[in-house]
């Protein structure tokens, strides 16, 4: 998009890197590296203990990721997909307030609400226990109930709290898309859902969905407290059990470039279709009023996700608190709550430009290496969290080693490590982790944004930056907004990677809690707990205020 | 550092260059690319020009930077002719109110007034918008490094500790050590990958103790050489030699009791005494276990394939497992639980799981404990396989001897009887007598091997689990 004037046409051009370029060059490399050092430990020499895995353990992890992943797909489009559609077409009672208690099971970490149906669906638990009473039944072995610690469970758990990824770039899709094109679909007698919606949100579906996926490979707390022997507990056997960091890492590689095949495969699947905007912005569609039977079914249908992803963990702390289980609260809680919020919005603030920058600067000025590394760059949360944590310290590690080289050789002092052990280098892990989240959020908005734009506003005489600045960046703020919050929450349930890098007596309340649920003893961590739910509320809050202006803004 | 005339030669050789003629009419300029770093004379005359498009420009004294940032950098010009002072018209009145209250007054209405007036958003993007996006990019460099740049100090005084075990656990051990000797301790918890962390932190490492809650990972430390070896007679003393490290690199501070838990109410089950007796195929589906590849699971396989080697470990691992009455899930505390409910009769526990059910406070776990009887297995033979928690000197350590004094505490009278008292543990020291609630649960047989031997193990042993599918 370099302005060449006709009259020197003759000459060769001097080929440059861009200011622009460089720096979305440097930044992306900065995020890659702790993938890089993940790789570089998978390259050492791992024993010959492939052998043993494959006739062993590693068939069945695989096929236990494969079904988990595609079953937490499958609830997360039912639930997501369905929602989203229905508040965005439908006027029913109480549509309003449900529009956002859909996003809440998002602020409930996967962790907790898997410890938290244990409790509840259990033997010693109140459903169980209200059955026996009810059929006078003696023990266990008198009647059969589903067992929550299962692969179904897990499935019903993940999909129950991951869901609103999907719901939430579905329901932003449908609002940006024009009403006419659903007055089009009702012209030629066309499903509206299916021929309009469902397609045109296709970017923002799988954009949800990879960081569903991305997050059900990765998770470690719920797989380990159900006992399903996914890729990821593997790693954990395999690192900690048999002493062996390199197989670890080498199991990890292939998880992760098996998600990169799933990103490749869909981002070539729809590789010849656009999905900008041509026309200029119009009305969004108008709800229809939907009253009895209807009515009360669409609010039962958009119910039943919250109930089930937030409703029923929150009654289940709540009850520990009031039962006088839980920590009394103290300083020591409260000071780790402002730590909680204050790293969540850094790290929010920190994806959110840099996946900006990175993505305007790939979508307008192009080139296929750019985008290439932006992208691998927005891929660390196919990781553990655990795994993609060591790469980081040791990315850092070699930082700080050469930087105390420099200023050793300078300056003839000892220097103190600059990354290591700082606030920063937590933070530097989850940016490297959540970027995922905010590139997807972001890229599915300037994805629908034309290029036209651009050049008009750089032919009008802008630069590339104030172009950026006062014309790409007001129309995706509603996808700024989104990603960063996503982010935020995210961040505040974040646990592995603080849990490992951060310095000396800092607690999180995710660390805080951690520390009695690691003993099965969540009762006690239940006030902290409910604390990480509650502080994600209100960005959530926020979230579909924005949301609900821009809407407006539309209207 | 090299000093002249009793200043930073860095220094000095600035204001030799010129820094000290800012105040003159001299024109000395850096060059357009120094002059975005340090401001020279020439900027700063710019600084005292009276011109109009000259207010507010090049405020640095030493660095440019800043104004580069802030959009009021203003580089120096060959040509220029500058007048000095201030306007004659600008006469705003002397008095030391004034003098002191304007800029604030003048800040306000510049750039607070306008972003609570009109909407925050947009204003905020025309603020920004102002900014030359390199700045901009040099900013948000500059916020990451302070914020990177919080290092944390470590004073002299201070113990740096890296945990496997939960804070809430070890904190009545540092309450009493600090209490004692007056040093404050530091924290960081983690369960896994703290090894890769003190390992890349290399000799820039703060930490001084690891401490750990299983041999496993104790020797993951020893195998990586992150640890230095100790010389105290008192540790030697104090932990007895199957239960330390051969080149004094970690000694245990408490042991636990790998034990089996039989329902009251299954008569038959009491007749069990080895481990070995659980493989009998007449407990199919009566037995409950926590996943193989728990480290406490794994550690008793390893102590199996050090008394009867691998392939006779192995069948009776695929034994246990054919009796299993569920999948294997949960902790030993909900092993316990299980018997409790009546879905297995037969648990594989930590001694101290069963501790602390016993005096829970919550009265339905009191009921699991009184829903079990114990039995420490293999009294006529080899002995109840043994767990420890443990510790080392991290090799990089700063405070070697306080680190030594630490370890030695944990293994005194004092400490090790809060292993009992917090976590129904049993003491290393022979000198210290078994606690009470603990010796009532019954006097036992331990099993001798060196524990140095179960790491070793390790890997055999998950090997054997991966095979059987525990």
């Amino acid at each position: 998009m370099v302005n060449t004037v006709g009259t020197n046409r003759e000459l060769p051009t001097l080929k440059w890197i861009s200011p622009w370029n460089l720096a979305v060059g440097i930044l992306a490399f900065i995020l890659i590296s702790p993938i890089l050092a993940v790789f570089v430990a998978a390259g050492a020499d791992s024993d010959g203990l492939w052998w043993h895995l494959l006739e062993t353990v590693l068939p069945r992890y695989v096929t236990n990721t494969l079904v988990l992943m595609m079953g937490v797909a499958i609830v997360t489009l039912v639930f997501g997909v369905t929602t989203a559609w229905i508040v965005a077409r439908y006027e029913f009672v109480f549509r309003g307030p449900l529009e956002w208690m859909l996003l809440l099971p998002a602020a409930v970490p996967a962790y907790l609400i898997a410890y938290t149906y244990t409790d509840f669906l259990e033997y010693a638990g109140p459903v169980q226990g209200a059955l026996r009473q009810a059929f006078g039944w003696q023990n266990a072995r008198d009647y059969w109930f589903p067992e929550i610690r299962s692969m179904e469970g897990a499935v019903f758990v993940m999909g129950a709290v991951l869901y609103p990824y999907v719901y939430m770039m579905m329901r932003i899709a449908i609002l940006l898309t024009p009403a006419t094109y659903f007055e089009i679909a009702m012209l030629a007698g066309r499903s509206k859902f299916w021929r309009v919606a469902l397609p045109l949100s296709r970017p923002a579906i799988s954009a949800g969905l990879a960081l569903v996926l991305m997050e059900t490979i990765s998770d470690f707390g719920t797989v380990e407290y159900f006992a399903i022997e996914t890729l990821t507990l593997g790693i954990f056997n395999v690192w900690l059990g048999m002493n062996n960091l390199a197989a670890a890492a080498q199991i990890a590689c292939v998880a992760f470039l098996f998600v990169i095949i799933l990103l490749v495969f869909e981002l070539k699947a729809r590789a010849h279709r656009r999905f900008h905007e041509t026309g200029r912005r119009s009305t969004v569609l108008r709800r229809r009023v939907l009253t009895g039977i209807p009515g009360f079914s669409c609010l039962l249908i958009c119910s039943i996700p919250i109930i089930l992803g937030f409703a029923i963990p929150v009654g289940v702390l709540l009850g520990f608190v009031i039962e006088g289980y839980s920590l009394q609260f103290e300083t020591e809680m409260l000071r780790a709550a402002g730590n909680s919020f204050s790293i969540s919005a850094i790290v929010a603030f920190l994806v959110v430009v840099s996946a900006c920058l990175m993505l305007s600067v790939t979508h307008f000025r192009g080139g296929k290496f750019l985008y290439a590394l932006s992208s691998m760059a927005s891929t660390g949360y196919a990781f553990p969290g655990t795994l993609l944590a060591i790469g980081v310290v040791t990315a850092a590690g070699a930082i700080d080693s050469s930087y105390s080289i420099l200023v050793e050789r300078l300056f003839g002092i000892p220097s103190q490590a600059l990354l290591s052990g700082t606030i920063g280098l937590v933070i530097f892990a989850c940016v490297v982790r959540f970027q995922a989240i905010g590139y997807g959020a972001i890229n599915s908005g300037l994805s629908r944004l034309p290029t036209n734009l651009m050049n008009a506003s750089r032919v009008l005489g802008h630069s590339f930056g104030n172009s950026l600045i006062s014309v790409v960046l007001p129309l995706i703020k509603l996808s700024m907004i989104t990603g960063g919050l996503l982010v935020f929450v995210d961040v505040m349930k974040e646990l592995p990677m603080t849990l490992l890098l951060r310095p000396f007596n800092f607690e999180t309340l995710a660390t805080f809690v951690y520390q009695y649920a690691k003993d099965e003893l969540l009762e006690e961590a239940a006030l902290p707990a409910l604390a990480i739910i509650l502080t994600g509320i209100l960005p959530v809050f926020i979230m579909n205020a924005t949301i609900r202006r821009a809407a407006g803004e539309n209207q | 550092m090299i000093t002249v005339l009793g200043t930073n030669f860095i220094l000095f050789f600035f204001n030799i260059a010129g820094s000290n003629l800012r105040h003159s009419h001299i024109y000395i300029s850096y060059g357009g690319f120094l002059e975005r770093f340090l401001i020279s004379p020439a900027q700063h005359q710019i600084h005292h020009s009276v011109a109009t498009h000259h207010y507010d420009r090049n405020f640095g004294t030493v660095l440019a930077i800043w104004d580069w940032i802030g959009g009021s950098l203003e580089l120096a010009k060959r040509d220029q002719a500058l007048k000095f002072g201030i306007d004659e018209k600008q006469d705003a009145g002397h008095d030391l109110k004034t003098l002191y209250l304007s800029p604030f007054r003048e800040a306000w209405q510049a750039l607070l007034r306008p972003i609570f007036k009109e909407n925050r958003l947009m204003s905020f993007v025309t603020f920004v918008n102002k900014w030359r996006a390199a700045r901009l990019l040099l900013l948000i460099g500059l916020a990451f490094a302070a914020v990177a740049g919080v290092a944390s100090s470590v004073g002299a005084n201070e113990l740096n500790i890296y945990s496997h075990r939960q804070p809430f656990l070890i904190k009545p051990f540092l309450d009493a050590y600090t209490e004692k000797t007056g040093t404050k301790i530091n924290v960081v918890y983690a369960s896994k990958g703290l090894a890769q962390r003190l390992l890349s932190e290399g000799d820039r490492s703060p930490a001084d103790v690891i401490l750990t809650v299983d041999i496993a990972r104790l020797h993951v430390y020893a195998d990586k050489e992150l640890l230095a070896p100790v010389e105290s007679e008192i540790l030697l003393a104090s932990v007895p030699e199957h239960l330390r490290d051969p080149d004094n690199k970690w000694f245990a501070f408490s042991k636990r009791a790998r034990i089996i838990a039989v329902a009251k109410t299954a008569e038959d089950a009491h007749s069990i005494s080895r481990y070995e007796d659980l493989a009998d195929p007449k407990w199919k589906g009566r037995i409950c276990s926590r996943p193989g590849s728990h480290v406490y699971n794994r550690a008793l396989v390893a102590s199996f394939i050090d008394a009867v080697e691998v392939e006779k470990t192995q069948e009776w691992a695929q034994g246990v497992m054919d009796n299993l009455a569920r999948r294997p899930q949960g902790n030993d505390r909900a092993q316990v639980k299980a018997i409790f409910e009546g879905v297995c009769d037969i648990a594989i526990i930590n001694n101290y799981y069963y501790g602390k059910l016993n005096t829970s406070e919550k009265p339905e776990q009191r009921e699991w404990a009184a829903a079990v009887d114990l039995i420490f297995p293999n009294q006529d033979d080899r002995g109840t396989h043994m767990n420890i928690s443990g510790g080392g000197v991290a090799k990089h350590s700063k405070n070697k001897e306080e680190a030594v004094r630490f370890l030695e505490f944990l293994t005194s009278k004092e400490a090790q009887e809060l292993y009992g008292a917090i976590n129904y543990e049993y003491p290393v020291n022979p000198a210290v007598p078994v606690p009470q609630e603990l010796a009532a649960w019954g006097e036992f047989k331990e099993d001798q091997m060196p524990i140095a031997r179960i790491a070793d193990l390790a890997p055999q042993a998950q090997k054997v689990i991966d095979r059987v599918g525990w």
